[in-house]
């Protein structure tokens, strides 16, 4: 899967989450998944690493590869799921 | 009741290190010296923004030295406005990795205390708590204050370990967060109260639940229906571990699919228990009752239960009505120790907003209740006027309805704005994130040109449910 494809398929699953009136028109790699971007809650954010999991078929370590920063917007999020695809 | 058990902090076990009951209580007894001459004379109340720490639950206990009640409070300062307002100079004691918080703090009026890092200390005394007081959601707006003493909240959680076969010496799984009343006493206090290890995820996360579920070293999960949802339908590497034995959902109902879910992944039910900010525990389905989907179970040892508008003459078995309750841990009043309001009872018996029905075996089952407040599935107590009041502070919003949201995993907060403008949604988002509290945050906001009302004017709030479902694509997963 190329980066694009990845960012792409996580947008994707992120919206289904958030709902489409909280998704941003041109979500992209720097669309915060919290304030300015989704508005996801502690909740939301949840339901997004969950899906993921579902979605790409890998299971996140919280601690090793769910940090703040990883969190932050979908190309962070990205990236992590792109390490743990190549793990 | 006047005297207060001593009691020592519990085990806890945290982000991969144990911490003896002997270090927490150190570190809270070198904690509580330095208090004594930070706080001052003997102030009536120190607050404290509880987290799910080892260092915020020694916290927690060095103010258990201390003759002051404890206010206890999130770390989200948004959440720090309360009705009445919090008394000013009121000391916030911070932890060093709380420092952050100082500024905040200043800022609401509050008088910040950063502690040091803990010199080491020999002695693990035992503690007694205080009187504590927690927030609820309030009916005219904002949070109020509810005090109640400190053997209340004891007595309580050794009432559910005592329903719920929770052994001396049990691990508890501590994933609510601890600033909240209901995971405050079905995590720390429980594990306080049966002397045994709690297991605390800093927040909550299925990994870590699972982990800890695989240890085989924990008997209590308490729980809401958002995360049993997430514990049964998240991918596992391979077959699922063994639950806890006592397994236990707050908001009152579990949806059916989502128990179905868990009793099919987990093998164990989980049991619904019923309780309040101001009440604590009020009753639980206990081990060994009938697989009841609807029901909240029986009255906890202690609580008695009654159903009517006068509970000097309850309705008979089967009749819906007002639940009211007596109960030997309730709270002492809304407000702050010093300038309580009184508390509303009629001969003993506390009232609910709630309405229920109790069957001839004596399990209650709630069918909703008598005012517009809702739980959401992440369990937390939804004010639709607090949450409406603050989105009418945008220029854009002529108008707001607040309502339950029925999505698979239970209940969100859903908005219908009334709006002439063409509504920038982003900024709105950014209203509700920066203005409300975590636990108040919408899930799903739609404009409407017109809000529907009924004839009197009043907003129709059914016709509100219906039209949100109509316009936001929240329900499908």
């Amino acid at each position: 899967m190329t980066e694009p494809e990845l960012v792409a398929k996580l947008v994707a699953v992120v919206s289904r989450v958030a709902g489409r009136e909280r998704t941003p028109p041109d979500a992209g790699p720097d669309t915060p998944l919290t304030g300015g971007g989704f508005f996801l809650t502690s909740v939301g954010i949840l339901e997004v690493i969950v899906a993921c999991e579902a979605a790409f078929d890998i299971a996140f370590d919280s601690e090793l590869d769910l940090s703040r920063e990883t969190l932050a917007t979908i190309g962070s999020l990205a990236g992590a799921i792109a390490r743990k695809l190549a793990a | 009741m006047t005297s207060t058990s001593a009691v020592r902090p519990p085990a806890i076990q945290f982000a991969g290190r144990r911490w003896s009951s002997e270090e927490v209580g150190a570190r809270a007894a070198a904690w509580a010296a330095h208090l004594t001459g930070a706080l001052g004379p003997r102030p009536p109340l120190v607050a404290t923004p509880l987290v799910n720490h080892p260092d915020s639950v020694a916290l927690f206990f060095a103010l258990c030295a201390g003759p002051a009640a404890a206010l206890i409070l999130s770390a989200d300062p948004r959440s720090w406005a309360t009705s009445p307002r919090i008394p000013a100079g009121t000391p916030l004691v911070l932890t060093p990795g709380q420092r952050d918080l100082a500024g905040p703090a200043s800022a609401a009026g509050l008088a910040p205390v950063v502690l040091p890092d803990p010199a080491p200390a020999a002695a693990t005394p035992r503690f007694a708590f205080p009187a504590l007081v927690f927030l609820t959601s309030g009916t005219t707006g904002l949070p109020k204050p509810v005090v109640k003493t400190g053997e209340a909240f004891l007595h309580s959680a050794r009432a559910t370990a005592a329903m719920q076969e929770v052994p001396r010496g049990a691990g508890i799984i501590g994933a609510l967060p601890l600033s909240v009343n209901y995971g405050f006493i079905s995590t720390l206090v429980l594990a306080t109260a049966v002397e045994g290890t709690l297991g605390l995820l800093e927040r909550f996360d299925h990994r870590a639940a699972l982990a800890l579920f695989a240890s085989r070293a924990y008997h209590y999960f308490s729980c809401t229906p958002f995360m049993a949802d997430v514990l049964s339908r998240c991918p596992l590497p391979g077959p699922p571990p063994p639950a806890p034995p006592a397994v236990m959902s707050s908001a009152g109902q579990l949806p059916p699919a989502v128990f179905r879910a868990f009793v099919a992944r987990f093998g164990v039910r989980p049991r619904v228990t019923y309780g309040s900010t101001e009440g604590n525990l009020v009753c639980a389905l206990a081990p060994g009752d009938p697989e009841q989907l609807e029901s909240v179970g029986r009255p906890a040892p202690g609580i008695e239960v009654r159903i009517g508008d006068d509970p000097r003459h309850p309705l008979p078995a089967g009749s819906t009505g007002r639940i009211w309750y007596s109960s030997p841990w309730y709270m002492r009043g809304y407000g702050f120790p010093g300038a309580l309001e009184p508390r509303e009872e009629v001969d003993g018996w506390f009232p609910t907003s709630d309405l229920g029905v109790l069957d001839g075996a004596g399990f209650l089952t709630l069918l909703g209740r008598s005012d517009e407040c809702f739980k959401t599935a992440a369990g937390h107590l939804v004010n639709p006027a607090q949450v409406a009041l603050t989105l009418r502070a945008h220029p854009a919003v002529l108008d707001v309805a607040v309502v339950p949201l029925a999505t698979p995993a239970g209940t969100a907060v859903g908005v219908l704005v009334e709006t002439e403008d063409e509504l920038d949604a982003a900024a709105l988002w950014t209203h509700a994130a920066t203005c409300l509290p975590a636990s108040a945050q919408p899930e799903a906001i739609a404009p409407v040109p017109v809000l529907p009302r009924f004839a009197t004017g009043k907003i129709d709030r059914g016709a509100c449910m219906a039209l949100l479902r109509e316009q936001t694509s929240l329900g499908a997963r």
